[in-house]
């Protein structure tokens, strides 16, 4: 694999196991300035999100404690609170990106909202990933009948466009970051299936499955520890751009009114927020949320586009 | 090729059916009801049962969803035992349902008091006239009520039972009324999502097909411009990077699409609104559509909606394009044709351009399906009257007929264009047309 290859080139001094894997993806990046420069802009998101407010460090925070708010770090101000009579306000020394219609300062609710896409986004890949993993990785295997049946029925699903999806599953259920977490997962798990069925159709040809299965080893074992393992590279770059897309999709949600429900801060959310005010002359609303959306998914994708280069050119 | 096409004809029809079955499935679990989420939650008991009623959605599922593919005048017409017509009804614009005598007479029918039945008869000018039907017309039923099938004023199929005194609940402009003389049991009339009526739309009180298929006429012409806009500027674009593989061209068009692509529609739009009509004001940054014509009279509207559509296409399509072309020119019968010494102007359009464009113009059919997802958004974001803002606010009000009918409209849209891509990828390559 060119992972491994790239390990022995990189680093000959053999480092310590568990650094491996990280070395060997440092040694990746380090090689593709694309790579840095979607990395800088996923990193500094990462930065915002973690930091905008003390949460991490005050012990209240995590309890769930309706009645504390974690002191504002990066953030500034508590991306909740209403300034009186400041709503509507543009970019100045005290309000850096400005405020919106209800007086709350534009920042907070960028850094917060920050926090609420790079959740969301991760864990509904990581379901996506596990589920359609699944599907792929039996279907691939046992081949046959069973390949045949859920493939067919993961075709009528990716048959369905997407947004449609999205609508009628939100229609259904209601607006909340489950309903949101739901559907990019059953959006998203029949592209991963066919990604993985192709990769474990190929796999279950080589010589170590063979060994395997004449060891007598059982099907489970041999597609979760002879399989998948020699098959991440393709998959991870795939998750890459799936966050990217899962980014984009809640995005959109949110800009369509079936995202999370006001008052929370997210991006999509506050883009449908402030179009209403773009012709009234103030645009900022809208702006801030729509390049911070941009800027991630863009970053995101130039990390998952460099890597993918990178890997090809030692094929 | 004929068994492919008819196999193929096979799944199509299928996998609509499928859709169609979860579409139903998905409205019909969806919580809280219809008739709550269109008539507000300050509604009674009664008034809910009888709305209920009065649309047939106190009928079992199957029921429901054979009246919603096939309709439920043949069902009607049975129990009548007379024709039942749709007729267009000029003097309060819109369409009704009718009973028809076999002379050809058009009738619907009412009770004050649940014992005298009137048939009230169109005149070919739109007036009315009432006929007061005599008693034999009541008839006993195996459960030994005296019932009579007939069509209400409100052009639905009607039970009215003998000496009933039910009262039914309708609410115009926000105030209720409750009728007397009440039918027990309602048949709504409607042909059928297969024979083009997808019911009524309980938000606007009028037949959805009414506004669907404008709405989706509207679609069609803004997919279209951007279609023709973004295909021969991408394909050409894409076999310059292509073409240049690895130098500051490529590599500038490379990121710009890739940005292009990742960036959402919303966000493009709005940037685009801000840059050219709220900071440049050369083009209006939302669609007014006050009358049919309007967007024939003022096309400039259309220029940002198609941008932001064309933006994102155009990136993806130059991608394929251009890794497609890449592909190609390091395939060995181009460098055979190098080392023969063809010039290279030659190879290019002789050799790798057939080849090249393979790839590219499926995966332009077969994105439809993304297409969709950015022509909901961008219609959104310049209040576009087409079909994707339609199925959002159809959406939004849980408007159960409108919502079911646009998803199917768009997912046939979506499932025909894929089968006309796979059509089009075999004709294009022999080694699949003859596999």
């Amino acid at each position: 694999m060119a992972l491994a290859e790239q390990t022995t080139a990189v680093a000959p001094e053999a480092p310590p196991a568990r650094w491996r894997g990280l070395r060997t993806a440092w040694a990746i990046l380090r090689r593709s300035r694309t790579a840095l420069a979607g990395l800088a802009m996923v990193l500094f998101w990462v930065g915002v999100a973690l930091f905008a407010d003390a949460c991490l460090v005050q012990p209240r925070c995590w309890s769930g404690d309706p009645e504390f708010t974690a002191t504002p770090l990066l953030a500034r101000y508590d991306p909740l609170e209403q300034f009186q009579g400041a709503g509507l306000q543009g970019p100045s020394w005290e309000h850096w990106l400005g405020t919106d219609r209800l007086g709350r300062d534009l920042w907070a609710r960028i850094a917060h909202g920050a926090r609420i896409i790079l959740l969301l986004a991760p864990i509904s890949v990581g379901i996506a990933l596990l589920l359609g993993g699944a599907l792929g990785l039996i279907a691939g295997y046992f081949g046959g009948q069973t390949d045949e049946i859920v493939m067919r029925l993961l075709d009528a699903l990716m048959a369905f466009p997407q947004i449609l999806l999205y609508l009628v599953i939100i229609a259904a259920l209601g607006p909340s970051a489950l309903n949101v977490v739901l559907a990019i997962t059953i959006a998203g798990a029949p592209g991963v299936a066919r990604l993985v069925r192709s990769l474990t159709l190929d796999l279950k040809t080589r010589d170590y499955v063979a060994a395997a299965q004449t060891r007598g080893e059982s099907p489970w074992y041999i597609m979760v520890v002879e399989i998948l393992p020699n098959a991440r590279g393709p998959i991870i770059v795939d998750a890459m751009l799936r966050v990217g897309y899962a980014v984009f999709a809640i995005g959109t949600l949110g800009f369509l009114g079936l995202g999370l429900p006001p008052p929370s801060p997210d991006w999509g959310s506050i883009v449908n927020a402030g179009r209403k005010f773009i012709q009234a002359g103030h645009p900022w609303d809208a702006l801030w949320a729509s390049l911070a959306t941009a800027s991630l998914v863009v970053g995101l994708n130039l990390l998952a586009d460099g890597v993918q280069e990178e890997l090809e050119r030692y094929r | 090729m004929a068994v492919f096409l008819i196999r193929r004809l096979l799944y199509l029809v299928l996998t609509l059916f499928l859709v169609s079955i979860a579409v139903f499935a998905i409205c019909e679990i969806a919580p809280g009801n219809i008739a709550i989420n269109s008539l507000g939650n300050t509604i009674t008991p009664e008034q809910e049962a009888s709305f209920n009623a009065q649309n047939g959605l106190d009928q079992p599922p199957l029921t429901r969803y054979i009246r919603w593919m096939l309709g439920s005048d043949w069902q009607a017409r049975r129990l009548i035992g007379t024709e039942v017509a749709r007729i267009y009804e000029p003097e309060n614009g819109r369409y009704n349902w009718w009973g028809r005598l076999p002379d050809g007479t058009l009738y619907q029918n009412a009770t004050a008091d649940g014992e005298t039945m009137l048939r009230i008869e169109r005149l070919a000018d739109g007036g009315i006239r009432e006929v007061t039907l005599g008693p034999e017309v009541w008839q006993r039923n195996a459960e030994g009520f005296e019932i009579f099938w007939g069509v209400d004023r409100e052009g639905r199929a009607a039970m009215w039972v003998r000496g009933d005194q039910l009262e039914a609940w309708t609410q115009n402009k926000g105030a209720w009324t409750s009728v007397p003389g009440a039918p027990r049991q309602y048949v709504p009339l409607q042909k059928g999502l297969l024979r083009g009526d997808p019911g009524v739309s309980f938000l606007t009180r009028r037949p959805v097909a009414e506004t669907l298929f404008p709405r989706l006429l509207n679609t069609l012409l803004l997919a279209a411009i951007a279609f023709v806009v973004v295909m021969p500027l991408a394909l050409a674009l894409g076999l310059l990077a292509g073409l240049n593989e690895g130098r500051l061209t490529d590599r500038l068009l490379s990121i710009a699409s890739l940005i292009a692509t990742a960036t959402p529609e919303f966000a493009s739009g709005v940037f685009l609104i801000l840059i050219f009509s709220s900071w440049l004001g050369w083009l209006p940054g939302a669609v007014v559509v006050t009358s049919e014509s309007t967007i024939w009279q003022n096309p400039q509207m259309l220029v940002l909606p198609i941008i932001t559509l064309t933006l994102i296409e155009l990136g993806y399509v130059l991608r394929i394009t251009r890794s497609s072309m890449v592909e190609v020119m390091r395939t060995n019968y181009i460098r055979t044709a190098t080392l023969k010494g063809l010039p290279e102007r030659r190879i290019i359009l002789h050799h790798a351009l057939r080849n090249a464009l393979m790839a590219p113009v499926t995966v332009i059919i077969l994105h439809v399906n993304w297409l969709i997802g950015g022509i909901v958004v961008v219609e959104t974001l310049f209040g576009f009257p087409g079909l994707g803002r339609y199925v959002l606010e159809a959406a939004l009000f849980r408007d159960v007929f409108a919502i079911s009918a646009a998803t199917m409209v768009l997912v046939v849209i979506a499932v025909i264009t894929q089968l006309v891509a796979d059509l089009i990828y075999t004709w294009l390559n022999p080694r699949i047309r003859f596999a």
